[in-house]
C-alpha cells in the first residue's frame, strides 16, 4: 500500500532538484539506524497486519498506532542521546506522542490491534508543523545500549498521519533512530519536536534543517513518577478516578477483597500507593451502594482511606443515597466543603482550589453534578447558586493559565450515564478557557478530543475525560459520540495526571488484572 | 376488450383486478406502517419492550434509551433554567403576561413533547415532579405567586427524590 501523498511529495522533491539527500544532522559520534520492523495496528481493523504498507498510520479515531523496532548494536557505553524521527506528510495542532514498549517480540508481518504489545508512557511528544515535517522525538531514556529497541507512535489528533515507514520507496522518508555516543563534541540539545524538509540550498541539497523555535514544539518531558525521585522539578501528579468502594453489606465485598471483576478498591489502592500523587482527586460514588458513614468508615477507609488527607473529594449520586449526603460530608469533613466549614448534611458541595506546579499554580474547581440536589432543584441552571459562583470564581482566576474542573457525572459519554443537567457550567467554562474536565460515574474509562461546549471538536475546546474504574464494577458502551476517541470497559485502574506550569499529560495506570494502557499530553489554552 | 379511460373509471369503487386490489392493499398497509415508525420515532411514542440487539444490556447501555436522552436535553436544560426565578422567587408580577411564566409554560411543553421513553420505568423516573411544575406553570399564568412556589417546589423535590432510582434503574440495578 503506497502513501500517494509521500510519494507525490517526494516525486515533486525530487523532480524539482530539491531533495537530493535527506540526512539526519550529522554527528562525529552518531549512528543512523533503520528500522528493523515497523507496522501499524488499527482499532477498527483488529486483526489485520499491515507491516508491508509502505505508511505507518497514526489517527486518534479510529485508533491507530504506529510500532517501530531497531536494532541498536556496537555501542560500548550508553548514548549521550538517542532520537527518533519519522516524516509527517501533514501539518497538524495536535501532537504525536513517541512511547515506550518494553515487549520487543513483537513482529511486522504479525503484529495487529488484538495482539499489539502494551504501550507505556508517553516520553516525548512533536507537533508536525507543516506539511513534511520531520518530527524528532527525543527517546534517550528508552535506548539503555546494544539490543532491541521498541516504540509506538500515537495521537488524539482524528486526522490520519501517515508517515512512510522502512517499506517507502522513497529511502530518505524511512523512520530512523539516531544514537549519539561519545564525547569528540557536546552535542547541541535537540529537543523533541518537529522541522522541515526542503530549504534548497545553493548546491541544489536539502538537509533536514536543525530545528528552530518556530518550528520545534515540546509538548511534554518524560514525567516517570509523582513525588518519587525523577520527577522533573516543576511537575506536580495527580491520581484520580471515581466510582470505587463497595458496601460492607453487598454480596461481593468480600472482607475487602472483592471479586475479579467487582469491589476492586482494595487494589486501585495499590495503584494509587504506588504512583505516590501529590494529590488524590476522587471522583464521586466513592462508597457504595448509598454512602453511609458506616461504610465510608469501613471499606473506604481501609482501601483509599490511606490518601484521606491528600485527597480533593467530588460528591456523586450514589453518595446522596444517606439523606443529604451525610455520609460523605461527614466523612471527609471541611475537605469536602470548605466553603462552608462545619457543614456536614445538604452541603453545597462545590469549591475550588490552588495545585502548586513549580512556581505557578493550576486552578481546580470542583462541581456537583447532583443538580437537581443543590439550589432548589435546580442547582447547575444559569442564575443558581452554583452557577453564579463557577462564573466568579473562573473569572477570578482567568489569569491562571491552566484549569481543570472536576465533576461525577461527565456532560458527554458514548452512554446514557452522563448529565446534561451541567451544560450552563460547562458554558461556563468554555467562555473562561477550561483545560480538562475530569470525570467519573460511567464505570470505565473514556477520553474525548478537546471540543466546544456543544461537543464540536476544537484544538482549543475542553478535554473531557471520564474514569469510573475505581472500583466497583464495569459498566458498557452505547451509541459512541462523536470526538470519543478512547474508551475501554471491563478494565480497573487510575489516571496518573501531571501537571505542568502550562502543560499536561496523562497515563492510564491499569490493574495489571485487566492490562490497558491510554497516555498522552497537551497544552494549556 | 374494452378500454377503461379516466372518465369511465367507477370513482367510489376500488380497482375490480383482484391481484391489483391486492397490491394496492399491500402498498396502503406498508404506507401505514412506515407512518407509524414515523410518528413513534418523532414522539417517541409508547414505552415498548426492549429490542432483541438490547435483550440484556443495562438501559444506561441501550442506543434507543440514550437517543431518547439526547432529544429532550436542550428542553431539560431550558426547564431548569426557567424554574430559577421561581426557585428564588424573582417571578415579579405573575400572569399571562408575564415573560417568566410564559417562558417556565413554554419550557414544560416542549419537554412533554419529547415522547416517552422507551423505557416505562426510565420514562417514569424521568417524569417525575413534571406534572407538578406544569400546574405550577398554569397556576403562574394566573397569576398565583404562592400556589406557583409550592407547586414547583413540591415537583423539584419529587424530581430529585426520583434522581438516584433514575440513575440506579439506567445502570440496570
Amino acid at each position: 500500500m503506497r502513501n500517494p501523498l509521500a510519494t507525490a511529495l517526494a516525486a515533486l522533491l525530487l523532480g524539482t532538484g530539491w531533495l537530493t539527500l535527506v540526512a539526519p544532522i550529522s554527528h562525529a559520534a552518531s549512528t543512523t539506524l533503520a528500522p528493523v520492523a515497523d507496522s501499524h495496528v488499527q482499532a477498527d481493523a483488529p486483526t489485520t497486519n499491515f507491516g508491508t504498507a509502505t505508511s505507518l498510520r497514526i489517527d486518534g479515531d479510529p485508533v491507530s498506532k504506529a510500532y517501530l523496532k531497531f536494532d541498536v548494536q556496537g555501542l560500548s557505553t550508553a548514548p549521550t542521546r538517542a532520537t527518533l524521527k519519522v516524516v509527517s506528510p501533514i501539518s497538524s495542532t495536535t501532537p504525536i506522542n513517541a512511547k515506550s514498549v518494553t515487549d520487543t517480540t513483537w513482529t511486522e508481518t504479525g503484529v495487529t490491534y488484538n495482539n499489539a504489545p502494551a504501550v507505556g508512557a508517553t516520553v516525548a511528544s512533536a507537533t508536525p508543523s507543516a506539511t513534511n515535517s520531520v518530527l524528532s522525538f527525543d527517546v534517550t531514556s528508552l535506548v539503555k545500549g546494544n539490543g532491541l529497541v521498541s516504540f509506538a507512535l500515537d495521537t488524539t489528533s482524528s486526522t490520519s498521519k501517515s508517515p512512510p515507514s522502512r517499506e517507502n520507496p522513497t529511502v530518505e522518508y524511512r523512520p530512523q533512530l539516531v544514537v549519539e555516543t561519545g564525547t569528540t563534541s557536546t552535542p547541541t540539545p535537540t529537543p523533541s519536536g518537529s522541522t522541515v524538509i526542503a530549504t534548497p540550498t545553493p548546491s541544489g541539497s536539502t538537509v533536514i534543517a536543525t530545528p528552530t523555535p518556530s518550528g520545534s514544539t515540546v509538548i511534554a518531558t518524560p514525567t516517570p513518577s509523582g513525588s518519587t525521585p525523577g520527577t522533573p522539578s516543576g511537575s506536580t501528579v495527580i491520581a484520580l478516578a471515581g466510582d470505587v468502594a463497595c458496601g460492607t453489606t453487598e454480596k461481593y465485598y468480600r472482607n475487602g477483597n472483592g471479586t475479579a471483576d467487582k469491589c476492586r478498591m482494595k487494589y486501585t489502592a495499590n495503584l494509587i500507593n504506588n504512583m505516590a500523587p501529590s494529590r488524590l482527586f476522587a471522583m464521586g460514588d466513592l462508597q457504595y451502594n448509598s454512602g453511609s458513614l458506616a461504610d465510608f468508615n469501613v471499606s473506604y477507609q481501609n482501601s483509599w482511606g490511606a490518601f484521606k488527607s491528600t485527597t480533593n473529594p467530588v460528591v456523586g449520586n450514589h453518595e446522596y443515597g444517606t439523606s443529604g449526603a451525610g455520609g460523605y460530608f461527614s466523612y471527609f469533613g471541611d475537605a469536602a466543603t470548605p466553603r462552608q466549614p462545619g457543614c456536614r448534611k445538604d452541603c453545597d458541595g462545590y469549591y475550588s482550589f490552588n495545585v502548586a506546579v513549580g512556581t505557578s499554580n493550576w486552578h481546580i474547581a470542583v462541581i456537583n453534578g447532583e443538580c437537581a440536589r443543590i439550589g432548589g432543584g435546580v442547582g447547575c441552571a444559569v442564575g443558581s447558586p452554583q452557577y453564579n459562583w463557577l462564573k466568579a470564581d473562573l473569572e477570578a482566576n482567568a489569569a491562571t493559565k491552566c484549569t481543570a474542573v472536576l465533576t461525577h457525572k461527565p456532560r458527554w459519554s458514548s452512554s446514557s450515564f452522563y448529565t446534561a443537567e451541567i451544560q450552563p457550567l460547562v458554558d461556563l467554562m468554555s467562555t473562561n478557557k477550561v483545560d480538562l474536565l475530569l470525570a467519573g460515574h460511567a464505570h470505565s474509562y473514556e477520553r474525548f478530543a478537546p471540543q466546544t461546549a456543544s461537543g464540536s471538536a476544537s484544538s482549543t475546546g475542553i478535554r473531557q475525560i471520564t474514569v469510573g474504574t475505581g472500583g466497583r464494577d464495569s459498566q458498557g458502551f452505547g451509541t459512541v459520540l462523536a470526538n470519543s476517541v478512547v474508551r475501554k470497559n471491563k478494565i480497573f485502574g487510575v489516571m496518573k495526571l501531571t501537571l505542568n506550569p502550562t502543560s499536561y499529560s496523562w497515563d492510564y495506570i491499569a490493574d495489571p488484572t485487566t492490562p490497558f494502557s491510554d497516555s498522552g499530553s497537551g497544552n494549556c489554552i | 376488450m374494452d378500454v377503461i379511460t379516466p372518465k369511465d373509471r367507477p370513482h367510489t369503487r376500488w380497482p375490480r383486478h383482484p391481484a391489483r386490489s391486492a397490491l394496492y392493499v399491500a402498498v396502503l398497509i406498508a404506507v401505514i406502517a412506515l407512518l407509524a415508525v414515523m410518528i413513534n420515532v418523532t414522539t417517541g411514542g409508547s414505552p415498548s419492550q426492549p429490542s432483541a440487539e438490547a435483550a440484556g444490556a443495562p438501559p444506561g447501555n441501550r442506543a434507543d434509551v440514550q437517543r431518547w436522552l439526547k432529544a429532550r436535553e436542550k428542553a431539560q436544560i431550558e426547564l431548569n433554567d426557567a424554574l430559577v426565578p421561581v426557585v428564588q422567587n424573582r417571578i415579579g408580577s405573575a400572569g399571562p403576561n408575564s415573560a417568566e411564566c410564559r417562558r417556565l409554560n413554554a419550557a414544560v411543553l416542549a419537554l412533554e413533547a419529547q415522547g416517552r421513553a422507551p423505557v416505562a420505568e426510565i420514562d417514569e423516573l424521568a417524569r417525575a415532579g413534571l406534572d407538578k411544575i406544569k400546574q405550577a406553570a398554569a397556576a403562574c399564568l394566573a397569576g398565583d405567586v404562592a400556589s406557583t412556589q409550592r407547586l414547583a417546589a413540591e415537583g423539584l423535590a419529587e424530581r430529585a427524590d426520583a434522581s438516584l432510582p433514575l440513575d440506579e434503574a439506567l445502570e440496570g440495578e
